[in-house]
C-alpha cells in the first residue's frame, strides 16, 4: 500500500523508526494491526492466549525490526509471518483443531455487516474490506481449503484427509483459490502489470 | 531425496508454499528452487502477499478484539528491556483447558444416538429448534451448546402475576463463547413492537440482539458472548418499541443468579 494513503506514515517507514528504537512509530504499528494478529490467534486459543501470543509477536517486531527488508514484501506479510507462525504453534499441540477452523469460516461468511471501529483508520479498513471481500467471492470449496492451510496450519493431504476430497483436488483447488485471491488484491495494480506483459510479448 | 524441482514443478507448489500447506520434504525443495530463481521468487512474493493478507479478512469480519489493556502491556514489555528479547515468567499453560474443552466436545453425540433417547415433548422442542437453528445456519453452534453435558441452563418464567403460559432458556457452555437464547408460547407482538433479550452482568445491561417469534410462538437467538463461559446476573425478555435502546417496556420472561 502506497505511504501516501497512510497517515501517520507508510508501513515501511515506520517499521524503519522502530529499528531505531521509536517508540511512537512502534504504538502506531500496534494500533494498525494488533486487531488482526489478535483475530488470527483469538478464533483458535483461549483469549488469555491470544493476548500472549499478541505480545509474543508485537516484541519479536520491536526487537527484530531491522531486520525487516520492505524490497521482499510489505510488513503485514512479514508481520503475519511472525505471527502464523506462533499461532500454528499453539493449534497444533490441540488435537482437534477442526471447530476453530468451521468457525472461522463462519466468521468469515457472517452475513452482518462487520463491526466498525471509531478508531479504526479509514485505508485500513478499506484493506480489510477488500480482502474480505475477496476471500467471500471464492467458490466455497476454494475457500475452503484457504482458509485449512493458512488459518490451520494444516498440509495438503491433510486437507484432502480431512475433507475426504482426491489430494489431486485439493491442490488444485488451492492454486485456483489463492491465485484468485492475488488478482483480486492486486486489481489497482493491474494496469502496470498489463503494460509489463505487453512488453514481455513485444521482446 | 529427490532431485531439483524445475522452475515449472515449482510453480505448481507455489501457491501451497504461501499458504504454509506443503510437507517439510517439498518446502525444502521449493526454498532451494527459490534460492537460485528471481523469476519464480517475484511470484511467491505476490502469493505470499495474498496468503498474509487473510488476517485482515478475519479481523473485518471478526467480533473478537484485544483489550484496550493490552498495548500498556506491550508498550512495556518493549520498553522493560532495551530491546533484547525478552524472557517473561514460566508460560501459564492452556492445554489443561483445551483438554477440557475437546473432552466436552467428544460427547457431543449423533443423530441417530440422541433421538433415541427423546421423550416426545422435548422432541418436538428440539426439532423446533433445529429448524430455527437451520434457518438462521447455527444448527451446528445450538446443538453443541445445548447438547453439550456442560452447558449451563438459566429458565426463564413470567414475572410474578403476569397471566402467561410462556417460557424461555438460555444455554452457556464454560468453553465456548456462543450462547443459546429461546422462548416459546410467546404472542406475536402488536405492531410496532418486538421481544428483546437483555442481559445483566457485573451491572451493565446490554441487548445481544431481538426476539423474533414465529408462528409457533416460539423464538431462537445465537449470539457470542464477550467472553467464553459468559455468566450473567440477569437476563430478561422485554416486549418493547422495535428502536427501543433501553430495557424499557413489558418484561415477558426473566431468570435471575440465585447468587
Amino acid at each position: 500500500m502506497p505511504d501516501r494513503f497512510q497517515p501517520g506514515g507508510g508501513d515501511a517507514s515506520l517499521v524503519a523508526r522502530v529499528a531505531h528504537g521509536d517508540a511512537a512509530a512502534f504504538g502506531c504499528l500496534y494500533d494498525r494491526y494488533a486487531r488482526d494478529v489478535y483475530a488470527l490467534a483469538a478464533h483458535v486459543v483461549p483469549s488469555a492466549d491470544a493476548e500472549e501470543i499478541v505480545q509474543d509477536v508485537f516484541v519479536r517486531v520491536w526487537n527484530k525490526a531491522a531486520q525487516f527488508d520492505a524490497a521482499r514484501g510489505s510488513f503485514v506479510a512479514w508481520l503475519m509471518t511472525i505471527a502464523r507462525h506462533r499461532v500454528i504453534d499453539e493449534l497444533r499441540r490441540q488435537r482437534n483443531p477442526r471447530r476453530s477452523l468451521q468457525e472461522i469460516e463462519e466468521v468469515l461468511m457472517n452475513k452482518e455487516d462487520p463491526a466498525s471501529d471509531v478508531e479504526e483508520q479509514a485505508w485500513v479498513r478499506e484493506r480489510r474490506l477488500l480482502v474480505l471481500e475477496a476471500l467471500r467471492g471464492l467458490p466455497a470449496e476454494q475457500r475452503r481449503v484457504v482458509v485449512l492451510a493458512y488459518f490451520g496450519g494444516l498440509s495438503r493431504a491433510s486437507i484432502a484427509r480431512e475433507l475426504g476430497w482426491p489430494l489431486g483436488t485439493v491442490k488444485k483447488r488451492i492454486q485456483l483459490g489463492l491465485q484468485k485471491l492475488r488478482r483480486a488484491l492486486t486489481e489497482d495494480v493491474n494496469v502496470e502489470e498489463r503494460e509489463r506483459d505487453e512488453r514481455e510479448v513485444a521482446r | 531425496m529427490r532431485d531439483e524441482l524445475t522452475c515449472s514443478e515449482n510453480r505448481e507448489l507455489l501457491e501451497a508454499y504461501a499458504l504454509g500447506a506443503l510437507d517439510e520434504e517439498e518446502q525444502r525443495a521449493v526454498e532451494r528452487h527459490l534460492a537460485a530463481c528471481p523469476d519464480c521468487r517475484a511470484v511467491a512474493a505476490e502469493l505470499r502477499e495474498a496468503a498474509h493478507a487473510l488476517p485482515l479478512a478475519l479481523a473485518a469480519a471478526s467480533p473478537l478484539r484485544p483489550p484496550s489493556s493490552l498495548k500498556g502491556r506491550v508498550l512495556q514489555a518493549v520498553a522493560g528491556d532495551g530491546g533484547t528479547t525478552k524472557k517473561t515468567g514460566p508460560r501459564r499453560s492452556w492445554r489443561p483447558r483445551v483438554a477440557l474443552a475437546l473432552g466436552t466436545l467428544a460427547v457431543v453425540a449423533g443423530f441417530s444416538a440422541w433421538n433415541a433417547h427423546l421423550s416426545s415433548a422435548l422432541s418436538q422442542e428440539r426439532s423446533m429448534r433445529e429448524r430455527l437453528a437451520q434457518l438462521v445456519g447455527r444448527q451446528e453452534t445450538v446443538l453443541d451448546i445445548v447438547d453439550s453435558p456442560r452447558a449451563r441452563r438459566a429458565l426463564l418464567v413470567p414475572p410474578a402475576g403476569a397471566d402467561s403460559q410462556a417460557y424461555g432458556k438460555v444455554f452457556t457452555t464454560p468453553d465456548l463463547r456462543d450462547v443459546v437464547a429461546m422462548a416459546a408460547r410467546l404472542d406475536q407482538p402488536p405492531a410496532g413492537q418486538t421481544y428483546r433479550l437483555w442481559l445483566t452482568e457485573t451491572g451493565r445491561t446490554h441487548s445481544p440482539g431481538r426476539m423474533v417469534v414465529n408462528a409457533q410462538g416460539f423464538a431462537l437467538l445465537v449470539f457470542k458472548a464477550e467472553r467464553r463461559g459468559p455468566a450473567y446476573d440477569e437476563v430478561r425478555v422485554v416486549l418493547q418499541r422495535g428502536d427501543a435502546v433501553t430495557p424499557a417496556g413489558r418484561t415477558v420472561l426473566v431468570w435471575r443468579s440465585a447468587g
